[in-house]
């Protein structure tokens, strides 16, 4: 581990990837190099079809790079590793189990006893504001709460990282502005790195402290921005100025 | 804001969605006035026209042969018989079919192997070989007891893998992600996936092993209801054979009842979408 004043939580060296190699190969990744710095958040837009989520599949380990590296505070990532939550676009919650079951779910898997698991659970019910809500299941949710039920299952493991796809892509505009607070919140309350793909590129504002934009298929990093608005953050600073000349900015930077 | 709405609709939510829907009390009645209806249609066909019993007995007829044959045991020791086979088929064919119908779905090379195969087989009627699987197994309990699981076996095949070919690609992602063994996968993603299409399919293998059951007693036996109904149609006996036919409806209501039954209870986490539907 290199002790320089900011420390690469999560680092990607030189990754491309082509899709069906043998018979019609489909170049999605070219030479990406991405470093996470340690508690910071990162947003990745990009036009549709640009591999930014094989890109995402690749930095939690479900994926295999044709090429390059990753590696999660030094450690090379190979396999999906625990240390890594994962928030998919759709909430992908279990529909037989309940809400708290669901959150505990990777406790479970890894042997942790009932008991503890629940109280684990119960804590972050409440960071991601669901109480009340313990024992309903996904069909009684809205598509917000899911998600919020999904962001807390990547949390439960206290992930050095967190990313997240689109998380808030199948939610409607109200829901998606609400949420995103809320993940600014839950961010400072627990402390990780996070990655997070959007098509938004306000909610990249937003949210993020760094802003990569990637070009269309095969996908390459095109630009770096950096937020400059002083946080905590409030929804109502996307209208000061300066977020408003890097969303243009940003907007120009992505070529559809 | 949308916390504390949503909090509010929730529970109450249910039961409005729900209350409409439940019929008022003499709504209950109506599938008994039917029956009443068709009962009373029938006794007026027999006694209008004329027909002997051993052509159409009249529900009365029916009924007093119900009641004797009750009492003399005889019905019991058919129905015992039958229900043996019914039990021993549905349980046999569908464990035979489930792990079949998993490892079809989760190897390529299975599949490959054996699904032609399977699949022609559909097109042997059963009621033709039902003798020769007598001929083969004695006129016991066990060939009965195949032949029933043989006609079972291959909707509860198709549901199952049907059932686990269903389960989300996202859900295996977040299962892999999440480092879960071979076995966890299994028994916490695929089962209780698969267990919705599963039950739809153990629904109909339900009714289908009585049919599979008395086509075997039909083949040959000794004892069960299909026998029943055979020496009773030798001996022009037609109110017991209406007897035999109905304690085999009984039976497959019953097993279908018990599989809904199930179904209500481990798929309680369904969104209540086809509420309405009686059947």
């Amino acid at each position: 581990m290199t002790t320089t004043d900011t420390i690469a939580a999560l680092t990607a060296e030189n990754i491309s990837h082509t899709f069906d190699a043998d018979t019609n190969p489909l170049p999605v990744l070219r030479d990406i190099s991405i470093h996470l710095p340690q508690d910071s958040f990162t947003c990745l837009v990009g036009p549709s079809g640009c591999g930014k989520s094989t890109l995402l599949r690749i930095l939690s380990g479900l994926l295999t790079p044709q090429s390059g590296t990753v590696t999660l505070c030094g450690e090379p990532v190979t396999n999906p590793d625990r240390n890594i939550g994962y928030v998919f676009q759709q909430a992908n919650l279990m529909p037989w189990r309940t809400v708290i079951d669901n959150i505990a779910l990777p406790l479970e898997l890894s042997g942790v006893d009932r008991e503890e698991r629940e109280s684990a659970a119960c804590d972050l019910i409440a960071l991601v504001g669901l109480e009340g809500f313990e024992t309903a299941y996904p069909a009684e949710l809205s598509g917000g709460m899911a998600q919020r039920v999904a962001i807390a299952r990547a949390l439960i493991h206290h992930p050095d990282v967190l990313l997240l796809d689109e998380p808030f892509g199948a939610l409607d505009a109200l829901t998606r502005d609400l949420l995103a607070e809320e993940l600014l919140r839950i961010w400072q309350a627990r402390s990780s790195t996070v990655f997070m793909v959007t098509h938004s590129i306000s909610e990249a504002v937003l949210l993020a402290d760094t802003v990569l934009v990637m070009s269309p298929r095969p996908g390459q990093i095109e630009k770096t921005f950096t937020v400059d608005l002083p946080r905590p953050r409030h929804l109502r600073m996307i209208h000061y100025p300066e977020a408003g000349r890097l969303v243009r900015a940003i907007r120009s930077a992505i070529r559809i | 804001m949308e916390i504390s709405l949503s909090r509010q609709q929730q529970k109450p939510k249910q039961r409005e969605c729900l209350s409409p829907r439940r019929p008022w009390r003499w709504q209950r009645l109506i599938p008994a006035l039917t029956l009443i209806l068709f009962l009373t249609g029938w006794e007026m066909v027999v006694r209008i026209g004329d027909y002997p019993a051993f052509i159409l007995p009249s529900p009365l007829d029916v009924g007093r042969k119900l009641i004797s044959v009750s009492l003399d045991g005889t019905l019991w020791r058919h129905m015992g018989v039958t229900l043996v086979e019914v039990l021993a088929g549905l349980s046999l064919g569908t464990v035979v079919a489930t792990i079949f119908g998993y490892a079809l779905s989760r190897s390529a090379v299975i599949d490959r192997a054996i699904s032609p195969y399977l699949v022609a087989s559909q097109a042997i009627p059963v009621v033709a070989i039902a003798p020769l699987l007598v001929i083969w197994f004695g006129p016991g309990l066990f060939s009965k007891i195949l032949i029933s699981a043989l006609i079972v076996f291959f909707p509860i095949l198709i549901n199952t893998s049907a059932g686990v070919r269903g389960v989300s690609p996202d859900l295996r992602d977040l299962m892999r992600s999440l480092h879960a063994t071979r076995w966890q996968t299994f028994a916490k993603l695929e089962v209780p996936a698969a267990a919705p299409v599963l039950l739809a399919g153990l629904k109909v293998g339900a009714t289908l092993s009585v049919i599979g059951a008395v086509v075997g007693e039909f083949a040959g036996a000794r004892a069960g209801l299909g026998v029943m109904i055979n020496i009773a149609d030798g001996q022009y006996d037609t109110a017991r054979m209406f007897v035999g036919v109905l304690a085999l409806v009984v039976m497959a209501l019953t097993l279908y009842g018990i599989v809904n039954w199930l179904e209500k209870h481990l798929l309680a986490w369904r969104a209540p979408e086809n509420g309405g539907s009686r059947l």
